[in-house]
């Protein structure tokens, strides 16, 4: 494979350009990573997308939320960018380590710990890291990308995954490469205990949906570690460490187990003689690929139920099992997202405009991953004085509809739009081309996977819909989770 | 795969607005010297950016005068396009400022079927995105669709553009959205003073600074949009661009076949107005707010083509463009946890002058430093030289900005039919990037030298009489703006007048003979009305049977199948019960019953045979009826009978909303027709549905029975 799609000649110049196929170039680099280029001469800019095959479903057991800790120091920069005086600021940074080593080791004596001697132990780590962050230059890094003209910087961390974007001038395509490669493999993980607390307080205030979901996730998945919440279970992220994280990162971090997709101004050849100038090293070298999660669910036959309290408003997160992403049902799915989600889907029209059952329903066909098997989730508010069984009752009668008829014409040729412009739509632009194309080759091997999915749309009938719906939208296989105020009536009951 | 890809779209939005905001831009040192291996990027020295490649157009123009481009384009199964008149801002009538974006908005909801929504939600169905374009100097469409979706997406365009329908509802609504938006914008300081500025940089009555205002808007008729339609939106005026994935020769025949019909003659469209900048002036405006000051300093430049256009676009952003830019690097606010906001751009326009701008928004008390340490910059500007890495790193951003700028498609070819209207070379977006690429410092010390801040018009927004005396000291002498007449629906409402009340009686007589004779509709004395009224959403959903009875001339009583509630007035007041206890009718209750029996179909076709109604003919086939403050219009169809009724509420949030009531399914109740299906909407969007169930007139209502409290 290694540099087999790139290698050919030039295509010949035909009238209207060449087509997205012959714009696209998967390369394999002997380390195993992979580079996938969309080329795109006509505006000088440049989209990268790397794409990590870790998300919150890969982190050891005990250390839930590590995966969301890593988007809040993306950024934290590196030995050469954001320091002001490395050697020293190294020095500080492994103090504030030793200070919460003895912090450490004081709690580990349980009930024999001594209190005073906790709360002043974590007084000098609070001092040490204060004295880490005068040697620091903060926001460095990204200041770095964006005074040369970076945009759309972003990171985004799911179940299955971590991936970060950012877009520059191309002629500023080697600094993208020469930061990167430090970033990824060699980052210096600044303020860590800081952004870590600040995390455990965005835990504590996280919005309704995201409480009704995590219930959802952790009744639904006995054993898969799906059922882990996304900024971890209480007493997890406080003990964090940045060892943890830096396990985590050397484990997962490995060039087989990433995907830089770039789309834009820039040509296979100067990728690849970048990637070989930047991505070398001992931390670019092939290293074993991290085991896939081995856990498999037991197989659920009864509905379940599960509730919460939770001061905010209301939610009923609902989700059905579903297989993977590379079961032939997986586009099925996608088409039926088409007809129920949205103002004009069947969900919103049923439960919030006919029914009132619902203030609003939102939609997600996998959550929380979709590399395992997982759920098709509707997140429902209810309306006032609706109770969980009647929400619950509601989304599976317009489920029913899907499983008992074949969708009428009209209705197919909604659900098959849908999927397609968000695939054209998205390939229209180069920063979520990029996100679309590292997606595809992470995901599924195949950098023409949107494309294959397009013509899959083709091809797909009511029947299909039918089948799928009829086949895994059953009560049996359904799990219902409620948050929200106690007084909601009938939190829980399942009839 | 495509749950994945909305998935991390999502993430990746919500969390880039989570991105650590930019630290303050003191940071000037380039990093801490860094390993060997990597050059650290302010070091670095980056190659030429690459031309921006904008598509060929070549154009030919069909026998009716549209200009037509088509760019073939295989990468992907997709169309994009763009319908340019050239019919902007600028060729507004002088006494109807914002009639050009009005007509734009009312095309967009013209159309044959009964609901413009009937045509959004067609184009969604088909997978169509599609944006209204709209400058000084042109407006339109652009639009990206499926491959499959062409010839579906060019008919939408051709009945828009070529035979829209315009219908007095749907330009209501449009009004009343465009009112919105005007109020909005007053709301926001830093955009009500950008429109002040570049008002006054034109002088406010020239064609390029007069400027939109409610009390205008809704003044606009339905005439003066058929009119401004007929006399810009001509094929010979229009230029069509379509990129993408079709075989051209085949794509030509079907615009030809679509648009070939379309043969208006109206000659040659006026030319545009030249914009001439206004002499240097300062204005200071009354906000809401007098905490904060929202300041704009600047001057009309030259244009796209003229030699320095680039050399002022890079000067601008050495000003103030960049986070490490002069005026940022040096101008802070006195007061203490101010958040100052401050920059400087040069604004590109392809077909005028560019404009140089700087804007600041601070305390109120800070005004002063500010203005002083902006007086500072441009002295230290004309006196000390720029040096190269300033001038580099401006000229990068412009580049940058620039590249940006190109980076889809759609904007390239907008981009590209833009520079076609205003007579650029096809390759101007290139030329431009060399131009700004070489640039020198040279080029901007001269340029400083030019700069005098006295010289610059001045807009401010804050508290009038604090900033008059700030500028003063400044040695500027401000005029305040003097507040505007408080603009609304009553300001604006058409008046009646002996010809449109002999108008109204003709058009309301022949309402009632179409409903089955003015003598049958005279006999209405009572009724009786049982229906459901299901509403949508937005409206807080859920479904209710409600009984209306009437009786002549204001007796009304509304109550529910299911609860002992009702309501009831004689038409000036009334009392609500619940079976129990009775209070009088007032807030929200007393509004609804009386709008309820206002809107009674029964009632509403007696037309002015009721005392205390004034009724008179409005545009649009149409009638405007008015009772005490209550007014609203019956619209009718073709065949005379009502299609109709249009009437404005106020928003919670303040804001303009139009109702329409859409009157279907006339069925003969004591021979006369009436609806028994209506639908309402409201700003265009379906609110709520009414299905009448049972309808009983003149079966002898008694007020004893209307007024019963149990």
């Amino acid at each position: 494979l290694f540099g087999a799609s790139y290698a050919a000649a030039q295509p010949p110049a035909a009238p209207g350009g060449p087509g997205f196929a012959q714009r696209v170039s998967d390369i394999a680099m002997p380390s195993g990573l992979h580079l996938v280029i969309l080329e795109r001469h006509e505006a000088p800019t440049v989209s990268f997308q790397t794409y990590v095959r870790a998300g919150s479903a890969n982190v050891p057991a005990g250390q839930s939320g590590l995966a969301k800790l890593l988007e809040k120091l993306a950024w934290s920069g590196t030995e050469s960018i954001g320091s002001r005086e490395w050697a020293s600021e190294k020095k500080a940074l492994d103090a504030v380590e030793e200070a919460y080593d003895r912090l450490q080791a004081e709690r580990n004596k349980g009930p024999k710990a001594d209190g005073v001697k906790i709360t002043s132990l974590g007084f000098d780590v609070q001092r040490a890291a204060e004295r880490a962050k005068s040697f620091a230059k903060a926001g460095e890094y990204l200041q770095s990308l964006t005074l040369q003209g970076a945009t759309g910087i972003g990171v985004a961390v799911s179940a299955d995954s971590i991936q970060y974007s950012c877009t520059l001038p191309s002629n500023r395509k080697e600094l993208w490469f020469s930061m990167e490669s430090q970033r990824l493999t060699r980052p210096v993980l600044r303020g860590f205990y800081a952004e870590r607390d600040s995390l455990v307080e965005q835990a504590r205030t996280r919005p309704a949906e995201v409480r009704a979901a995590d219930e959802l996730a952790a009744a639904a998945f006995p054993a898969h570690p799906y059922r882990n919440p996304m900024y971890g279970w209480t007493g997890d992220l406080e003990s964090l460490r940045t060892a943890d994280l830096r396990s985590f990162i050397e484990r997962y971090f490995v060039p087989g187990n990433m995907v830089v997709a770039i789309a834009g101004d820039i040509t296979p050849a100067e990728a690849r003689q970048l990637a070989e100038k930047y991505f070398n090293g001992a931390a670019w070298s092939a290293k074993p690929l991290p085991v896939a999660v081995p856990t498999v669910d037991p197989v659920q036959s009864m509905p379940r139920t599960t509730a919460s309290y939770s001061a905010t408003a209301p939610m009923v997160a609902i989700g059905y099992r579903r297989p993977d992403q590379l079961n032939r049902d997986d586009a099925v799915f996608d088409a039926i997202q088409g007809i129920l989600a949205g103002a004009k889907g069947w969900l919103e029209q049923e439960l919030s405009q006919k029914s009132a059952i619902a203030v609003s329903a939102r939609l997600q066909a996998a959550y929380p991953g979709a590399r395992y098997p997982s759920l098709f989730a509707v997140m429902v508010q209810p309306a006032v004085g609706r109770s969980v069984d009647q929400v619950a009752a509601g989304v599976q009668a317009v489920l029913d509809r899907l499983r008992s008829q074949p969708v009428d014409d009209a209705t197919l040729a909604r659900a098959r739009e849908y999927v397609r412009t968000t695939i054209l739509t998205a390939l229209l632009q180069n920063a979520s081309a990029a996100t679309l194309l590292a997606a595809s080759v992470a995901e599924y091997g195949d950098p023409q996977e949107p494309i294959a999915e397009l013509e899959r749309m083709e091809k797909l009938s009511a029947a299909d819909i039918q089948r799928v719906a009829a086949k895994y939208f059953v009560p049996e296989h359904r799990t219902v989770a409620y948050s929200g105020p106690p007084t909601a009536p009938a939190a829980g009951g399942e009839k | 795969m495509t749950r994945r890809l909305l998935a991390a779209l999502a993430l990746a939005a919500g969390l880039r607005a989570q991105a650590p905001p930019l630290p303050p831009p003191q940071l000037k040192t380039p990093p801490a010297a860094a390993p060997a291996r990597t050059a650290t990027p302010k070091e670095a020295v980056y190659p030429p950016l690459h031309a921006v490649q904008l598509p060929r157009m070549a154009s030919v123009q069909l026998p009716n005068g549209l200009k037509l481009y088509l760019i073939e384009d295989h990468e992907l199964p997709v169309i994009q396009g763009a319908v340019a008149v050239r019919a902007g801002g600028a060729f507004d009538p002088a006494d109807r400022p914002g009639l050009a974006r009005l007509t734009l908005h009312a095309l967009r909801s013209s159309s044959v079927t009964a609901t413009g929504a009937d045509r959004e939600e067609m184009l969604d169905r088909l997978g169509v995105r599609m944006e209204e374009m709209f400058s000084e100097t042109s407006c339109g469409f652009s639009f990206t669709a499926p491959r499959e979706s062409s010839e579906e997406v060019l008919k939408v365009l051709d009945a828009m553009v070529a035979e829209p329908v315009f219908q007095l509802g749907k330009l209501e609504v449009a009004k009343a959205i465009g009112r919105s938006v005007l109020k909005r914008r007053d709301g926001n300081s830093a955009e009500a003073a950008m429109r002040e500025f570049q008002s006054v940089l034109y002088g406010r009555d020239s064609a390029f600074g007069r400027q939109e205002s409610e009390a205008g808007i809704a003044q606009m008729r339905l005439d003066d949009v058929t009119q401004f339609y007929r006399r810009y939106f001509v094929p010979q005026n229009t230029a069509l661009a379509l990129q993408g994935d079709f075989d051209p020769a085949a794509m030509r025949t079907l615009v030809e076949r679509l648009f070939g019909g379309w043969t208006v003659d109206q000659g040659r469209a006026a030319e545009l107005p030249k914009p001439a900048a206004a002499a240097p002036a300062a204005w200071v405006i009354q906000a809401r707010n007098v905490l904060r000051v929202h300041l704009i300093l600047g001057q009309v430049g030259v244009g796209l083509q003229e030699r320095d256009a680039a050399a002022w676009e890079v000067l601008a952003t050495l000003l103030g463009g960049t986070s490490h830019s002069r005026l940022l690097d040096k101008i802070r606010s006195p007061v203490p946890g101010d958040n100052l906001e401050l920059g400087a751009q040069w604004i590109t326009r392809l077909d005028r002058a560019g404009i140089l701008s700087i804007e600041a928004s601070c305390a109120a008390p800070g005004l002063t430093a500010v203005l002083e340490g902006i007086r500072n910059e441009f002295k230290r500007l004309s006196g000390t030289p720029v040096t190269e890495e300033e001038a580099r790193g401006a000229r990068d951003a412009v580049l940058a900005k620039l590249a940006g700028a190109f980076d889809t498609k759609l904007k390239r070819l907008n981009n590209a039919q833009a520079g076609e209207m205003a007579g650029l070379p096809p390759d101007w977006a290139s030329r431009h990037q060399e131009e700004v690429a070489a640039v020198t410092r040279a080029d901007l010390d001269r340029l400083a030298r030019t700069l005098d801040p006295a010289k610059f018009t001045i807009v401010a927004i804050g508290d009038t009489e604090d900033i008059q005396q700030r500028l003063k000291a400044f040695g500027r002498d401000a005029t305040i703006l003097a507040a505007k007449p408080a603009p609304g629906a009553a300001a604006a409402a058409a008046q009646p007048d002996p010809q449109t009340v002999e108008q109204g009686r003709r058009l309301m007589a022949r309402a009632q003979e179409a409903s089955g004779g003015a003598a049958k509709v005279a006999e209405l004395k009572d009724a009786t009305l049982t229906a459901a009224f299901e509403q949508g959403p937005s409206a807080g959903g859920g479904r209710q049977v409600l009984t209306q009875r009437w009786l002549l001339p204001g007796h009304f009583r509304e109550e529910t199948a299911a609860s002992p509630f009702a309501a009831y007035t004689n038409g000036e007041a009334g009392f609500v019960t619940d079976g129990i206890r009775s209070n009088p009718l007032s807030g929200p209750t007393y509004e609804q019953i009386h709008k309820e029996l206002f809107q009674f179909y029964p009632r509403l076709l007696l037309g002015d045979a009721l005392p205390g109604r004034t009724l008179f003919a409005v545009d649009g086939n149409a009638v405007e009826l008015r009772e005490g403050a209550r007014s609203g219009r019956l619209v009718f169809d073709q065949s005379g009978l009502p299609s109709e009724i249009l009437y404005e509420v106020a928003s919670s949030a303040g804001l303009p909303v139009v109702v329409e009531e859409l009157l279907e399914d006339f069925r003969p109740v004591g021979g006369v027709k009436m609806p028994f299906r209506i639908r309402i909407l409201q700003n265009g969007q379906p609110a709520s549905l009414v299905t009448v169930q049972e309808l009983k007139v003149n079966s002898g209502l008694k007020v004893e029975d209307l007024m019963k409290r149990q």
